[in-house]
């Protein structure tokens, strides 16, 4: 695979050759590259065969493999991003980004399980960011190359279609495991930002139980959906006003639980290649993994054997994940 | 290739009757049977049950080409 973080001569090249490209950097570099057969999204983290950085000067590019029999883009609103299944290639796959803390990412995020059409075709994709120190202050952005536009309120889908002999698939690698003997958390009101929570069936403030048990936010809840543990994430919890913000949704009548801490970089390097011995040998075609495990397992400057990629806001494998690398990759039918 | 049971196959509204876990490999399946035996939970009436099954099904019926999903099948349905 031709992926990795490059400089802005290289990613020029790289987009004259007409080639598929999902292109992630800082939004200055972004806006200054040529028009193009690529989409992209701002965020200046990545890990690459150098290990975990963050920069404004190189970009990372993925490089779709040259089955790829043809592709198109399209630019979702929030009035049209329903059909986001439904308008994918029937064999073949999509790519969707989308930028951070706007209207596009919240409805996404609480109503894509009911969307037409989900998962019957593989939908990958990632949430944009920007710098940590100015996150939320500037706005995200996702690009559509080829016609040199940038949003910062719509989603940007490359639909690509496969020949017949070859179909995509998407996995994920959660290096997360939930505490087995602990509490027992569900939620009746769904979203980002649950104020109650039922621990064992009791309710509280939801606040109020992270302050009494002194959870560590660094780490996801876990929830097991039949054989895949899927991870949400927290972003803040205010004391004072009681607010907790969740980086992906809680879903009535699932059950979560608090994640086992990872105590540092070693810890979450045995994790991944645990994770990553157990899923087979996999050729990524493409990848992401989450900012939350850039920060919280000091990879800057660090490597994660070949599990490169960027870092992003929050990670899609169907449906919004947190805390979680997702994959995807191409195989002969048989 | 696992032939998939066809949607008139009662055995697939029977998913959704027990509190089973299942260990599926296809993450589409993981997602969209959770999503499903939530909502079948909150409504066991048999035209919802009809529904979620076709909904199920159809994502299997889609993927059936990847192995993944083919041994989803066996554990399922032997």
């Amino acid at each position: 695979m031709n992926n990795e973080l490059k400089n802005f001569e290289q990613a020029c090249r790289q987009i004259e050759s007409g080639r598929c490209l999902v292109i992630t950097s800082d939004e200055s570099f972004l806006r200054r590259l040529p028009k193009g057969n690529w989409i992209g999204a701002t965020t200046p983290y990545a890990m690459s065969s150098d290990g975990g950085e963050c920069t404004d000067q190189k970009a990372y590019i993925q490089e779709l493999p040259p089955v790829i029999k043809s592709s198109r883009v399209k630019v979702y609103q929030t009035g049209d991003i329903s059909s986001v299944y439904a308008d994918a290639y029937p064999s073949g796959f999509s790519v969707i980004l989308i930028p951070a803390f706007t209207d596009m990412h919240v409805k996404f995020a609480n109503e894509v399980p009911t969307y037409k059409g989900f998962g019957q075709t593989v939908l990958m994709g990632w949430i944009s960011g920007t710098k940590l120190d100015v996150l939320g202050k500037q706005p995200a952005r996702v690009f559509d190359g080829s016609s040199g536009k940038s949003y910062s309120d719509a989603a940007v889908v490359m639909h690509f279609q496969l020949p017949d002999n070859k179909y995509a698939d998407m996995g994920i690698i959660n290096i997360f495991e939930p505490t087995v003997d602990g509490d027992v958390l569900s939620f009746e009101e769904e979203g980002l930002s649950p104020s109650k929570v039922l621990v064992n069936g009791k309710p509280e403030l939801f606040a109020d139980y992270i302050e009494r048990k002194n959870v560590n936010i660094k780490w996801p809840m876990v929830s097991d959906y039949h054989g895949a543990g899927v991870n949400v994430s927290f972003l803040s919890v205010d004391n004072a006003t009681k607010e907790v913000k969740l980086v992906g949704p809680v879903f009535r009548g699932l059950e979560y639980r608090l994640a086992k801490p990872m105590a540092n970089y070693g810890a979450y390097l045995e994790a991944f290649r645990r994770q990553v011995s157990m899923k087979g040998n996999n050729e990524m075609a493409l990848t992401c993994n989450c900012i939350f495990n850039y920060l919280y397992g000091e990879l800057e400057g660090k490597r994660l054997d070949e599990l490169n990629g960027p870092f992003v806001f929050g990670e899609i494998a169907y449906q919004l994940l947190n805390q979680t690398l997702v994959y995807v990759s191409i195989h002969d039918r048989q | 290739m696992s032939q998939l049971p066809p949607i008139s196959d009662p055995r697939w509204a029977s998913l959704f009757e027990k509190d089973k876990k299942y260990d599926f490999q296809f993450l589409a399946i993981n997602i969209v049977f959770t999503r499903l035996s939530i909502e079948a939970k909150k409504d066991p009436s048999p035209p919802n049950l009809k529904k979620v099954s076709q909904e199920l099904w159809d994502v299997f019926q889609k993927n059936i080409h990847n192995p993944k999903v083919q041994n989803d099948v066996k554990k399922i349905f032997g």
